[in-house]
């Protein structure tokens, strides 16, 4: 199977070089959670369920899916914040799970991670200068005080805030900001992996431009390789060379961005797809509308996970779980109306 | 009688028609907070009118006064500090702001209604959802408890719930996002009121539940003719389901005018800005395009600095808009701009 893999890896479709920075094999997290009623019961809950998935560096890689698809424990689960149930996280050839000591603290230098909210994520009693600072502390690097705030200063100016706001707090900053503030402590140690998870969700229309140029900018000065999580199509679209779309722990589709977003194969894509509101009145288009909600992950659908909701559900769907497989120009797609094709 | 009604009713009887289209007018409507900072003035100045069968939008970022506004229609800006210092806000013939506090009571929820944002701080968490729904036409309709019930299945089965007659007995917190939006929109259809106020109304949700809920109020605001007014920062759902916009901006209306009009035509340079800001889906950009970002942020409403609002972060700034603020000015055809550059 792990063979099998590896061949399935080498046909995805990548950007110009095809060295893998990090690799995702058959990765699952599953959480127990007490029940509501009974204290004694537990229930399992499949938040990541076997998702294989690798990353090539330099490249952007869009993570779409709704809310409890589980793309925001895949990103915990590479930055090493949660323990994998099963399967294998490998970051530049060395499995992350059987790190320690020195290759741990590299690993943590190297993967670094934006979060959603700049309200949350900063501490209030810390200043900007020593938020940005802290991570070079911990780590050693810019050892001596001067060094450590001229490296800070520069960062700042990097995000496009100025040296003089060194010395302000989290409060005195707009959301905008604040954002600016995560990510130079993102880029602080200079990492070659970002985990963005909705880095701009929480922001304003007229701001979110502002840090999607700044993550793109960044991206080619400082040769990064980003994950890009967010239920934003619009955005994924704009960052990514490449998109994986999620739904309940699974991976049901995966491609090249413009292959994706001109024809997506998945109907639970499309139907995604469709529902991104109109650029403008005279581009409203037919849309697919789902019924009903993305099912519990406690008790997932048998078969395909997409059944319930799908609009092209055959008899097999029911039964029968769809592996990812690869299919022409290097996509990736899991469901059996592509069955014969591959 | 008041003066404003008697105009009202002379007009109706000397034929203009064009005059009862319009389900609410908002003239020159001013909002203050007062704070140990100082005055916000967080709805300044603001004209606006709902016309029959319409759902107009109000285009804004956070703090540019689009949901006090909304909560000042209702009123139900917390006070103190908030005041209504200013203004008329017409309907059915009536100004809702010299309302005594009953006949404002029987106004909300039964000929204006509301939704929130979020969904599940705004229903009664110990409540099931259908006596919440009932409770409305109760009040309203004087209906009794039985008759209320069954019209809240039928309301729930009007929004699209599945099996509405058991999910009547579920508390809020069983239910999904899209399911409780859904219970906050027949609550709000319960008593079919003419004007529906949507304060971002799919703001929390995905993407596949916020193109239902969107269908969902487009649908039952042709079904039941009632009018909308959509508050949003989103200008896709705009494009999806206004006729007319209204774009605020620290307070005040910066532009007002239909959403074809918008897309078209926009003649602010904020309405320019967010209309080009905005990354546009299957494009094909690529990944090396830069968005075309406004620069700088909302200004804080504490100090807004002499002359036009939006001075600091416009591209073409001209000495006249340090000095003086332009007012709003129609440009023919029913389109407003606030900018001096239109006056030339």
């Amino acid at each position: 199977m792990l063979e099998k893999r590896k061949i399935d890896f080498e046909k995805q479709e990548h950007p110009s070089n095809n060295q893998v920075l990090l690799t995702l094999e058959g990765v699952k997290k599953y959480f127990t959670v007490r029940d509501a009623i009974f204290a004694g019961r537990y229930h399992t809950v499949r938040a990541v369920d076997g998702v294989d998935l690798c990353i090539y560096r330099g490249e952007t890689l869009g993570l779409v899916g709704e809310s409890g698809s589980g793309k925001s424990t895949l990103g915990r689960l590479i930055l090493r914040l949660e323990r994998p149930t099963g399967g294998r996280i490998v970051f530049d050839g060395e499995d992350i799970g059987g790190l320690s000591g020195e290759k741990q603290s590299a690993f943590r230098r190297n993967v670094q991670l934006i979060f959603q909210d700049p309200y949350s994520s900063l501490n209030p009693r810390k200043n900007a200068g020593s938020i940005i600072g802290e991570p070079l502390k911990i780590h050693h690097m810019h050892s001596g005080r001067r060094d450590r705030d001229d490296e800070v200063a520069r960062l700042m100016e990097v995000v496009g805030l100025r040296r003089e706001q060194m010395g302000r707090y989290p409060h005195e900053f707009s959301g905008g900001q604040r954002q600016r503030i995560g990510i130079a402590r993102a880029v602080a140690l200079k990492p070659r992996l970002i985990i963005a998870d909705e880095p701009v969700s929480a922001l304003d229309v007229s701001i979110q431009a502002q840090i999607l140029n700044l993550l793109k900018m960044l991206r080619r000065e400082y040769d990064l390789t980003y994950l890009f999580i967010t239920h934003d199509l619009n955005v994924v679209e704009h960052m990514s060379d490449r998109i994986a779309v999620m739904y309940l722990g699974r991976i049901v589709e995966l491609a090249g961005n413009a292959a994706l977003c001109k024809g997506p194969m998945h109907p639970y894509t499309e139907a995604l797809f469709s529902a991104v509101p109109a650029f403008s009145p005279d581009e409203k288009r037919g849309r697919i509308i789902l019924e009903g909600d993305i099912p519990s992950p406690v008790r997932p659908p048998s078969g395909c996970a997409f059944h319930p909701r799908c609009p092209r559900r055959m008899e097999k769907c029911v039964r029968v779980t769809p592996e990812l497989m690869p299919f022409r120009e290097g996509r990736s797609v899991a469901c059996h109306l592509y069955d014969s094709d591959q | 009688m008041t003066y404003d009604s008697f105009v009202l009713s002379c007009l109706i009887i000397g034929g203009f028609e064009w005059i009862m289209e319009k389900i609410i007018e908002i003239h020159d409507l001013r909002t203050y907070f007062e704070t140990a900072e100082g005055t916000i003035r967080a709805v300044d100045g603001v004209d606006l009118h709902v016309n029959a069968g319409e759902t107009v939008g109000i285009v804004g970022e956070s703090g540019c006064g689009k949901t006090v506004l909304a909560l000042s229609v209702m009123r139900l800006i917390p006070s103190p500090p908030g005041r209504i210092v200013a203004g008329r806000i017409l309907f059915d013939g009536k100004d809702l702001l010299r309302l005594q506090e009953d006949d404002m009571r029987r106004v909300r929820g039964r000929s204006i209604s509301m939704i929130f944002q979020e969904p599940m701080t705004s229903l009664n968490p110990v409540i099931r959802v259908g006596d919440q729904i009932a409770e409305t036409m109760r009040l309203h309709l004087k209906l009794s408890h039985k008759e209320a019930m069954e019209r809240a299945v039928c309301m729930l089965e009007r929004v699209g719930m599945p099996s509405p007659a058991d999910r009547i007995y579920d508390y809020p917190h069983q239910m999904s996002g899209g399911m409780r939006q859904r219970v906050m929109i027949a609550m709000a259809l319960s008593c079919e009121p003419r004007l529906m106020i949507a304060d971002e109304p799919t703001t929390a949700l995905d993407v596949t539940i916020q193109a239902q809920i969107l269908d969902l109020i487009t649908r039952l605001k042709e079904e039941s003719k009632n009018s909308v007014l959509l508050i949003t920062h989103d200008l896709g759902v705009i494009a999806e389901t206004a006729q007319q916009v209204v774009i605020m901006y620290a307070g005040q209306v910066m532009e007002r005018c239909s959403a074809q009009q918008l897309f078209s035509n926009p003649c602010h340079p904020y309405s320019v800005g967010l209309l080009e800001s905005r990354p546009r889906f299957r494009a094909g950009s690529g990944t090396d395009g830069y968005l075309k970002a406004i620069p700088g942020g909302v200004p804080g409403l504490y100090d807004l600095p002499a002359g036009c609002t939006f001075q600091d972060r416009c591209p073409n700034v001209m000495d006249v808009c340090r000095k003086e603020r332009p007012e709003l000015k129609e440009m023919g055809d029913g389109h407003f701009s606030r900018c001096w550059k239109n006056e030339k």
